[in-house]
């Protein structure tokens, strides 16, 4: 039988949040949640803290003799703070360890390129083609919109011969993909450094090391490389910001392709590629987002 | 990436001491994070902090993958250190229960202040003597 832990949770006035978290952290000593309530914002707007609002500091107990002793203990420590809010639900242990990758499982596109994480034995279709990949610190498990319009998209573009560029990279995915789907060579930029690092140890997961030049830093007009495809899962305001960039590195009759953007951005956006030599091939939409497809004259 | 966040959440963990037990696995396995890719990075980055609580503030995105950034130590357990205490005071306006000198309080406001809400070292001192008074520590 699995053992039972006791989640308290301490809901206090943001004044109160450091003196209680203090008590809190006496009686569990192997550390401490504190949830402050966020407005979640717009893609790569991240989130804004709701200031005035209680925030909810949580503690795990087991539910032993011990358990008791240090809830009783918590109780008699709030006395002196009337205004927070003490309750205290059971909850089974688990294998944490492990348990979180009920979320995840086996993501095919309904294309070539399949996702698979590497708890996951999956033998994969005729035809198609298996990237190895767990979830981890970059965007890009392939469980967003974003990520399989993107898939799908470099499954009917992605051909020998070419070079393409993977602005946004994240966990590297994209790379991977287009490398597996037959492009030889490719180049991937993230502004984030541990992004970076993390798409670095994907390829090399995947075997395609070689294939892929990944670095840190934001795609500028001087950009050595030119082009037949580019990619950009990013967010609306970012592809827009790079349009010049994009004219810069996409090579005549190359494709761009455009992702991580909301349907109804997508107007504006392909009105800022177009000054840049860019003409609108197609367009995908999956839930909310929409993926932008197009062509350089 | 279109970076869509799902949650944020602080963990608040004795430096290099991560593990997939209470309150990490629970905390986090509800959002499907990669405990142990967290567990090893934040032990990684915490190693020579040890002694200390580091909190980790995670966002989570909406496909589950995560950032996380450290903090500063709270404040309170930086008062509870140079007062060389274990615990504030149950009934801090009646019992006292250390000291802590100006000079400390100007140190801890000094290594708070990028997390503080307070525009120079006057207003972090402020808020920091403030945690002190409510923990019944003085200060002379």
């Amino acid at each position: 039988m699995s053992n039972l832990w006791f989640e308290i949770t301490a809901q206090v006035p943001p004044s109160l949040v450091e003196e209680v978290s203090d008590l809190v952290r006496v009686v569990a000593p192997g550390g401490i949640t504190v949830e402050e309530p966020v407005d979640i914002l717009g893609p790569e707007e991240g989130f804004r803290v709701r200031g005035d609002e209680p925030v909810l500091i949580r503690a795990y107990l087991p539910s032993s003799e011990l358990g008791a002793v240090l809830t009783e203990d918590l109780r008699r420590s709030m006395e002196p703070f009337p205004s927070v809010e003490l309750t205290a639900r059971p909850i089974f242990e688990q294998d944490w360890a492990v348990s979180w990758r009920e979320f995840f499982g086996v993501v095919d596109t309904g294309g070539r390129a399949v996702i698979v994480p590497s708890w996951i034995e999956h033998e994969v279709g005729p035809g198609q083609v298996a990237i190895r990949l767990d979830p981890g610190q970059a965007f890009g498990t392939g469980h967003h919109e974003t990520t399989r319009l993107c898939l799908a998209a470099l499954d009917s573009l992605a051909r020998a011969g070419i070079a393409m560029l993977d602005v946004g990279t994240g966990s590297g995915v994209l790379s991977i993909a287009a490398v597996k789907l037959g492009i030889p060579s490719v180049t991937a930029i993230d502004i984030d450094p541990v992004a970076a690092e993390i798409a670095r140890r994907n390829c090399d997961e995947n075997g395609i090391g070689a294939e892929v030049s990944i670095s840190a830093g934001v795609l500028t007009l001087d950009h050595p490389g030119r082009y037949e495809l580019a990619l950009s899962n990013i967010s609306t305001g970012a592809n827009i910001g790079l349009a010049a960039a994009f004219g810069a590195v996409v090579k005549p009759r190359g494709d761009l392709v455009l992702s991580g953007i909301l349907a109804p951005d997508s107007r504006r956006v392909v009105a800022a590629m177009e000054p840049h030599g860019f003409r609108l091939a197609a367009m995908a939409h999956e839930r909310d987002w929409c993926l932008i497809h197009l062509r350089k004259q | 990436m279109a970076k869509k966040v799902r949650a944020v959440v602080t963990l608040q963990l004795p430096a290099g001491k991560a593990n997939p037990a209470p309150p990490v696995g629970p905390a986090l396995g509800q959002h499907g994070v990669n405990i142990m890719e967290f567990c090893k990075e934040y032990n990684a980055r915490t190693q020579d902090k040890a002694g200390n609580i580091i909190p980790a503030q995670l966002t989570i995105f909406e496909d589950r993958s995560f950032t996380f950034i450290l903090k500063t130590p709270p404040a309170a357990d930086m008062l509870r250190k140079a007062a060389g205490i274990e615990k504030g005071s149950g009934s801090p306006r009646l019992t006292k229960v250390g000291k802590v000198s100006e000079d400390d309080i100007r140190k801890i406001a000094q290594t708070k202040l990028p997390d503080l809400n307070a525009n120079n070292l006057g207003e972090a001192m402020k808020i920091i003597e403030g945690t002190a008074r409510s923990m019944g520590i003085e200060v002379e």
